[in-house]
């Protein structure tokens, strides 16, 4: 641009002040005062009285509040598999020459990330269904009558049966970014390798996962991201049960807050989750580059 | 250019700002013109926020009833406007919440019995005496206790719409005849009896849909737990007298619903299904009773298949041996009340207030509300039952039959209820005893008992 097109720096911050207005409106400022809420002891009415740390003292001992982090940990663990994992592999296959139809493959597979989450609960809440569920009635056809279960209120295995319908409405998104990423790689590379005889599994594990390690990260972070607040998907279907066996962190705050009308604890809460989400993401970046700063040595 | 686009670039800025401000200001702009009373030309505005919608008439007796309240009112007192704001349950849950924690509550809005404490100790709420004083027919309508939940100390904060009982066996007594009882079992050993014959025929002895949190505590924790230790435990517990949720009683009422659970007498997906799933396996046949408040009489009688709703009949939980509680009690008393803000002084304004409350809840409404199949929680005396169909007959009989023990979750704070509303599901589910569920609810209460 030009010189004298060029607007001048407090120009150009006029022009971002309405939409930093609108952020520090709807994001920053809950957040601060979700700060300071949550050193009071306060039931959402005009009355509150300032603790001090108590809040985040009582979070410590709150078994509640950890089992559902554990969840999370858990969920996230899942997502990278289900999620990222999975996607990487369909987009693989998208990317490889033995499948047709790839349009409509990608169509489909993105198809669920584009319907909220309340549907996504409500469709897969049939699916597992005791009576009428696809689940069981497949289970019945293939004659494995006595693993018929009422899934949802299973206690063990819970925190797997919510994260596969999260994975199934995710995987559509990440193989977008995959196949982006993937596009990207230099075609004359994936030649040159094919030449010297890397196919399938060996293509894309020497030549193709290095080269699209960028993207993977970026995924990953994004899959992290959205597991640790994870809300939705679980409210929707189980509302954190049996009991509490699929609570997660933003339902437990959510829950706090809003039905137990611990206000300032709900917002010690809400501090903490993102506290140890922001802790989580610099721990997985922190691995992530370090991997590759040490690989970056070694080629 | 430059300069032009500055300008540009501000006035969007204050445009938004402004059209932001305004939105923010005009409700309270109304709001103060309408406590301003004779602003206006003599005017006088109250504004309603209530729970109740016009959808649900003829669908729910309570709607039906205080609906009509208001159209009468509007009718009688024209020149009072009122500005009225219908809510769905949970969307009014959360916007209370918020308007209330803004201290920004309407004049006259719905207060379940469960907020009551919290909204009296922030004066949010109005205290009614004096002007109920000057109405004493109209005070000495409601039935007895049905106030209690609305009253602290004496001071009357609330006024209730309905009554009904949360604890009601609707059985069907087709099935019971079938294994050879020709009523509900009359005590546990025979409950347990009938579960089995039930099973055998591939039947549950109850349908159960926990899904929401709440229903075993509305339905069958309060009025099981008063089976065995009577009000008296219910009255410590909740002066902080000295009871505990550890007490045998409590864990005991506990652990009955724990054996029906682990003997298979119950459906398998109890705690992912919901109300309307629960009373749904009833009318398939897949259940030969449930347990419910009241207000699913009227379903039966609207949407049960013709059989079933003809072979349905109303009962209440036996009693246990050596139980302190009255065996023919069910839970009850009224669950919500209305509630005016505590802002408004006594003068014109407050009168009206007053004298709509009683269109919406009194002697008129309530009659409509019990022909309806509703259970009001003003005595309409006489009423016309000959619409009313037996199972609402029975249900509306049963109810009137013994006197209500407290809903939990209206008398307990919020915390306890919410952790016994999640604990039961682990219970019921297997993964938790009902000693650990006691455990967890004493620890929420002394928690509740150390805050000021």
């Amino acid at each position: 641009m030009g010189k004298a097109l060029r607007p001048s720096g407090w120009l150009v911050l006029l022009y971002l002040l309405p939409g930093l207005a609108i952020y520090s409106f709807v994001v920053l400022v809950p957040i601060l005062s979700a700060f300071r809420y949550s050193f009071f002891s306060w039931t959402g009415r005009p009355k509150k009285s300032y603790i001090g740390l108590d809040n985040y003292a009582e979070i410590l001992r709150d078994e509640v509040f950890w089992h559902a982090f554990w969840n999370n940990v858990i969920m996230t663990a899942y997502g990278l598999i289900g999620q990222v994992g999975l996607a990487f592999v369909f987009a693989l296959f998208l990317m490889s020459k033995a499948v047709r139809w790839k349009g409509f493959h990608r169509t489909i597979s993105f198809f669920p990330s584009t319907m909220a989450p309340i549907i996504i609960a409500f469709l897969w809440t049939l699916i597992y269904n005791y009576n009428y569920g696809l689940f069981n009635e497949f289970l019945r056809i293939v004659g494995l009558e006595r693993w018929v279960q009422s899934w949802l209120d299973l206690s063990g295995p819970i925190v797997l049966l919510v994260s596969i319908p999260l994975s199934w409405q995710n995987i559509g998104f990440y193989t977008l970014l995959m196949l982006a990423g993937l596009a990207a790689i230099n075609k004359e590379v994936l030649e040159v390798a094919e030449l010297d005889g890397a196919t399938g599994f060996r293509k894309a594990w020497y030549v193709m996962i290095p080269l699209a390690k960028p993207t993977l990260i970026v995924s990953s972070l994004l899959c992290i991201a959205n597991n640790m607040r994870g809300f939705e998907h679980i409210y929707a279907m189980t509302g954190g049960g049996p009991g509490n066996a699929s609570s997660v962190m933003a339902l437990y705050a959510y829950e706090t807050s809003f039905l137990r009308f611990r206000y300032g604890y709900g917002s010690a809460l809400a501090i903490m989750i993102m506290a140890l989400t922001l802790l989580i993401i610099l721990i997985g970046t922190a691995l992530l580059q370090r991997r590759r700063g040490a690989e970056g040595v070694e080629h | 250019m430059g300069k032009r686009s500055a300008v540009l670039g501000l006035s969007t800025a204050a445009a938004l700002l402004l059209s932001a401000c305004s939105n923010e200001t005009a409700p309270t702009n109304e709001a103060a013109s309408g406590e301003g009373e004779a602003g206006g030309g003599g005017k006088i505005s109250i504004t309603l926020m209530h729970r109740y919608q016009a959808s649900n008439i003829g669908k729910s007796p309570e709607d039906t009833a205080v609906l009509d309240g208001v159209e009468r009112f509007k009718k009688d007192f024209p020149d009072v406007e009122i500005v009225e704001e219908q809510l769905q349950n949970e969307d009014y849950a959360i916007k209370a919440q918020a308007l209330a924690a803004a201290d920004d509550m309407p004049d006259v809005f719905i207060v379940p019995g469960s907020w009551m404490t919290n909204f009296v100790d922030n004066e949010i709420v109005l205290q009614l005496n004096e002007e109920l004083d000057k109405r004493p027919e109209w005070r000495d309508g409601y039935r007895a206790g049905t106030l209690d939940a609305g009253t602290r100390e004496g001071k009357v904060f609330g006024i209730p719409i309905a009554a009904g009982p949360t604890h009601l066996i609707y059985y069907n007594a087709d099935l019971f005849a079938d294994i050879g009882y020709d009523q509900f079992p009359a005590t546990w050993d025979e409950v347990m009896d009938a579960g089995r014959k039930l099973a055998d025929k591939g039947v549950n002895l109850f349908s159960y849909g926990d899904k929401s949190k709440g229903y075993a505590m509305s339905s069958w924790i309060s009025a099981l737990t008063d089976r065995h230790t009577g009000p008296e435990w219910t009255a410590s517990i909740l002066s902080g007298g000295g009871a505990a949720f550890t007490d045998p009683g409590f864990v005991n009422a506990i652990s009955i619903m724990s054996d029906l659970s682990k003997a298979g007498y119950l459906n398998k997906d109890m705690n992912s299904v919901d109300g309307d799933t629960m009373v749904s396996y009833y009318f398939e046949g897949r259940s030969a009773a449930f347990v419910s408040g009241i207000w699913s009489a009227m379903n039966v009688v609207n949407n049960a298949p013709e059989a079933v709703r003809e072979a349905t009949k109303v009962a209440v939980f036996p009693g246990v041996e050596d139980g302190k509680g009255d065996p023919l009690a069910s839970s009850g008393g009224a669950g919500v009340y209305y509630s005016v803000h505590a802002g408004i002084a006594p003068g014109p304004k407050l009168d009206a207030i007053m004298t709509l409350l009683e269109y919406m809840t009194g002697s008129q409404s309530a009659k409509l509300m019990a022909e309806v199949g509703g259970f009001p929680a003003y005595d309409p005396g006489e009423f016309d039952t000959t619409k009313l169909h037996p199972v609402a007959r029975a249900a509306y009989e049963a109810s009137a039959a013994a006197d209500a023990t407290k809903i939990f979750d209206l008398w307990f704070d919020a915390s306890i209820v919410e952790v016994i509303n999640t604990e039961i599901q682990g219970v019921m589910s297997g993964s938790k005893t009902p000693a650990q569920l006691a455990e967890a609810a004493q620890q929420a209460y002394e928690t509740f008992l150390a805050k000021p």
